[in-house]
């Protein structure tokens, strides 16, 4: 029995490591995503972004400044000092003491001398809304959820264009219409795409296949204790009359008097009226040696050693994702402008041709052709 | 999610639009003197994104249309065909024991399930104690996977295991599908065997068959036991007279036998729905199944004969008396089934036994007697009138229905609901009394040792004996 244990263990010790490569891997992705998007705008955007926190911890301070100066304000009163300047050097003396700040700044946000711009308060926002974004795929590292990395780029694409605005990226993009494919490519919008569908497929697959290695390693760990138990007695000392008692009470729904447990224990002498834990456990033994040569195919499938994931279809499918997803979204894209561009060459006189707004009706089109085809082809193979 | 994605995607979609849109909102402004580009140098210039940008929404939009007629396709070919087979170790069980389920599920397709959700729907009259009937899995094509529990049957009855409850959900949280597999199997819970097991202790332990006045089972008879030698009395029929021990003793002397009589026991169990009240798998009904499948064993013990009547409004099931263990096996799956439902018809009940039964027999009614007056004392007098001695086992509904008081007021309630349900069986059983018939009032207690105290009773002094 002790075999199952050490398989346990091995099992979890291996899942473990494949975990950690995940993670490893979907840290790596969004790191070489953020890489790029550094490439484009100009580093000093993050640094405002932080600045809005500590311009948030400046006002905090400021709340906390105005308590204690309250407070150093009635204690002075009370010993007969009305020097206003002293009160007010005390107090920021003490919060200097607390917070460790920039005195000055929080000098000049009290006095109202602070000065900021508009044009700084826009690039705080947008380098806040970077940071913003870093902070989702943290928590989509952490939680596995790709909704989180769905957010963070809504908040980079709006920041990059913003940026761009100001004049504080530098986003690459040819005119319109590309003559080559190349031309095509090498534009930000178009690299950025691709490097989003990538983090889409290959960190949604591994944020997947993390989720359920934990989900594992929790199962593992909840009823390999189980097993521990069940084969190998409790670790824990037996329980007391009185605890043993309360498990009988509890496990019953019906409630009887002390008089009436008694009574049905005494009746026959040794059976109380509902099985303890240890004694069900007991069974449980029982049961599975009764299966006798089936034993040890019914712990492992109990276990779930039977139907651990198989992690080289979930990498197989996320090379498949990549070689024919991606491949596909793109000419699927390039068709539609190519449509766009032939019915605007055809209707020149129509004005709707040459707005963005046409080229999305093209779009709905060829997702809905593409969709229907693909669910007709697929009827006929499959059935 | 889905939403998410498409959000995402007409979030670059519109941002494409209102960029054109920005280029005559920024001339509009200046045109009115407003100029914004101290802030925006090159708001200008960005109008260029906008193509840009409807590529980027194009290809996610691709992407996430190509991925859901991969999901589809994966819920609409894959999941029909999947093949899913329950195995249970022992579907026939008594109350209280184990058995072990596996489910294995086979994908012959050439399809790849990337994110499964099993769960093998298991009725709350079971506990799993090991294991999980759940687990979360990719299965891929032509693979097996395997999962399995084991369970112990808190409440007697027949019950069903299944369906399987498939939940496929694309790896990015995008799509879910949801499909019930019918795959049913089928566990028999018989009444716990607790009690017989407890008799049989108590009968090991006491060195008897049951202890105090239940010893007593042997009766005098034209059996082939010994039983004593006594003197002759003119009335006692002259084979009997032992001839070598008078010529012994000088005097005439009878040899008495054991009686290896029989007697004839019905086991008639209410199943009205009143009897389904009490406290989850511990109710009234649940407990006479108990007390019917204790007597049946004693039954089978002492090579009586014995059948079972479960009823309510109609018959729900009844088998002829006869005796062996096959037998007790099938009255113990009768009582497996009972399920309380209707009204208590104890006249039809005793009719239709009449059609069945013609001779007298002994009749254990379960009932809590909380149907109509007359229609009880009815089906008493008809069961009379055929020679069938009843007695009636009578739970009592307070002490099965209310949990022990904690708080003086709820003693309170109980006690006036106790005082009031006592003063309404005092005045059936007086009723009853009137016919000769025995009305036992049971609490959860000692209904057991009331059912095995009216059999013991009967077997004593022969009622319907064959």
């Amino acid at each position: 029995m002790r075999v199952y244990l050490s398989l346990l263990k091995r099992r979890k010790r291996m899942l473990l490591i494949k975990y950690m490569l995940f993670k490893i891997f979907l840290i790596t992705a969004l790191a070489a995503y953020y890489l790029y998007i550094n490439g484009i705008i100009n580093s000093i955007v993050w640094l405002k972004g932080l600045a809005v926190l500590s311009f948030i911890k400046l006002g905090f301070i400021a709340v906390v400044f105005s308590v204690v100066y309250s407070l150093t304000l009635i204690a002075a009163f009370s010993s007969n000092v009305y020097d206003y300047n002293a009160i007010y050097l005390a107090s920021m003396t003490i919060i200097n003491s607390f917070f460790r700040i920039d005195v000055a700044a929080l000098d000049n946000l009290l006095a109202g001398t602070f000065i900021l711009s508009i044009n700084e308060l826009l690039l705080m926002l947008l380098g806040f809304m970077l940071w913003l974004s870093v902070l989702f795929n943290i928590s989509f590292i952490a939680k596995g959820r790709v909704s989180h990395f769905m957010w963070s780029l809504a908040l980079i694409l709006l920041a990059l264009v913003g940026l761009e605005a100001m004049g504080y990226a530098n986003i690459a993009v040819s005119e319109w219409p590309p003559t080559t494919i190349g031309g095509f490519l090498s534009n930000s919008m178009v690299i950025l795409a691709i490097l989003t569908f990538i983090v889409i497929e290959v960190c949604g697959n591994l944020a997947y296949a993390s989720t359920i290695i934990d989900g594992y390693t929790k199962k593992i760990d909840r009823l390999g204790k189980g097993l521990h138990e069940i084969l190998l007695g409790k670790v824990s000392s037996e329980n007391t009359i009185r605890e043993r008692e309360e498990e009988i009470r509890s496990a019953s729904k019906l409630r009887f008097g002390p008089l009436a447990t008694l009574m049905l224990r005494g009746y026959g002498g040794v059976y109380a009226l509902e099985e303890t834990s240890e004694e069900v456990l007991s069974k449980v033994v029982g049961l599975l040696r009764s299966e006798g040569e089936q034993n040890a195919e019914i712990i492992e499938a109990v276990l779930g050693l039977r139907s651990i994931p198989r992690f080289t279809t979930t990498m197989l499918s996320i090379v498949m994702g990549l070689l024919i997803k991606l491949p596909l979204s793109i000419l699927l894209t390039l068709l539609a402008f190519a449509l766009v561009g032939i019915l605007g060459r055809l209707y020149p006189e129509l004005v709707e041709v040459r707005t963005p707004a046409f080229a999305l009706i093209v779009f709905s089109l060829i997702v809905a052709i593409f969709y229907i085809l693909g669910g007709i082809i697929a009827r006929k193979k499959f059935g | 999610m889905a939403g998410v994605y498409l959000l995402i995607t007409f979030f670059g979609f519109f941002f494409a639009l209102s960029l054109y849109q920005l280029k005559y909102l920024l001339s509009f402004l200046m045109a009115s003197g407003i100029d914004v580009r101290f802030l925006f140098p090159r708001a200008l210039d960005i109008v260029s994104f906008a193509p840009w940008l409807l590529i980027f929404s194009g290809i996610l939009l691709f992407a996430f249309v190509l991925s859901y007629l991969r999901f589809s396709m994966q819920v609409r070919v894959t999941l029909p065909r999947l093949e899913i087979t329950r195995t249970i170790s022992n579907s026939k069980i008594f109350q209280g024991e184990l058995t072990s389920v596996r489910v294995r599920i086979y994908n012959p397709t050439l399809f790849d399930l990337d994110r499964v959700i099993l769960t093998d729907m298991v009725p709350d009259t079971f506990d799993i104690v090991f294991g999980e009937n759940h687990i979360e899995v990719n299965i891929p094509a032509g693979g097996e996977i395997e999962l399995a529990y084991i369970l112990r049957a808190a409440a007697r009855g027949v019950h069903m295991i299944g369906p399987v409850n498939i939940m496929l959900i694309d790896k990015s949280y995008f799509f879910a599908a949801t499909v019930e597999m019918p795959v049913l199997s089928e566990i028999r819970v018989f009444p716990s065997y607790r009690d017989i097991k407890r008799l049989e202790m108590t009968q090991k332990m006491m060195g008897g068959f049951l202890p105090g006045q239940h010893t007593m089972f042997k009766i005098k008879g034209s059996g082939y036991d010994f039983h004593q030698l006594r003197q002759f009395y003119h009335s006692d029929p002259l084979k009997l007279i032992d001839w070598k021990a008078s010529a012994r003793l000088g005097k005439l002397m009878v040899r008495e036998y054991h009686g290896e009589r029989v007697i004839k026991i019905y086991i008639v169990i209410d199943t009205s729905y009143t009897m389904g009240y009490g406290y989850r798998r511990f109710t009234k009904l649940d407990f006479a199944t108990r007390a019917g499948a204790l007597v049946a064993y004693l039954a089978q013990k002492l090579q009586d004969f014995f059948g079972v009547m479960l009823f309510s409004s109609i018959v729900h099931n009844f088998v002829k008396a006869g005796r062996g263990r096959g037998h007790f096996m099938h009255v113990l799956s009768i009582l497996a089934e009972a399920e309380p439902e209707g009204v208590a018809n104890l006249p039809g009940a005793i009719r239709y036994l009449i059609d069945y039964e013609p001779r007298s027999c002994f009749l254990v009614i379960i009932s809590d007697l909380e149907s109509d007056v007359n229609a009880i004392v009815e089906g008493i007098k008809i069961a009379l009138a055929h020679k069938f001695r009843p007695t009636i086992i009578v739970p009592m509904s307070p002490l099965f229905e209310i949990p022990p008081p904690r708080t003086s007021l709820k003693q309170i309630f109980r006690e006036a609901v106790m005082i009031e349900y006592m003063r309404r069986l005092n005045a059936i059983s007086t009723k009853i009394a009137r016919f000769g018939v025995r009305v036992m009032p049971a609490s959860p207690q000692n209904i057991i040792s009331v059912v095995l105290e009216a059999y013991v009773r009967a077997k004593q002094r022969m009622i319907g004996a064959i």
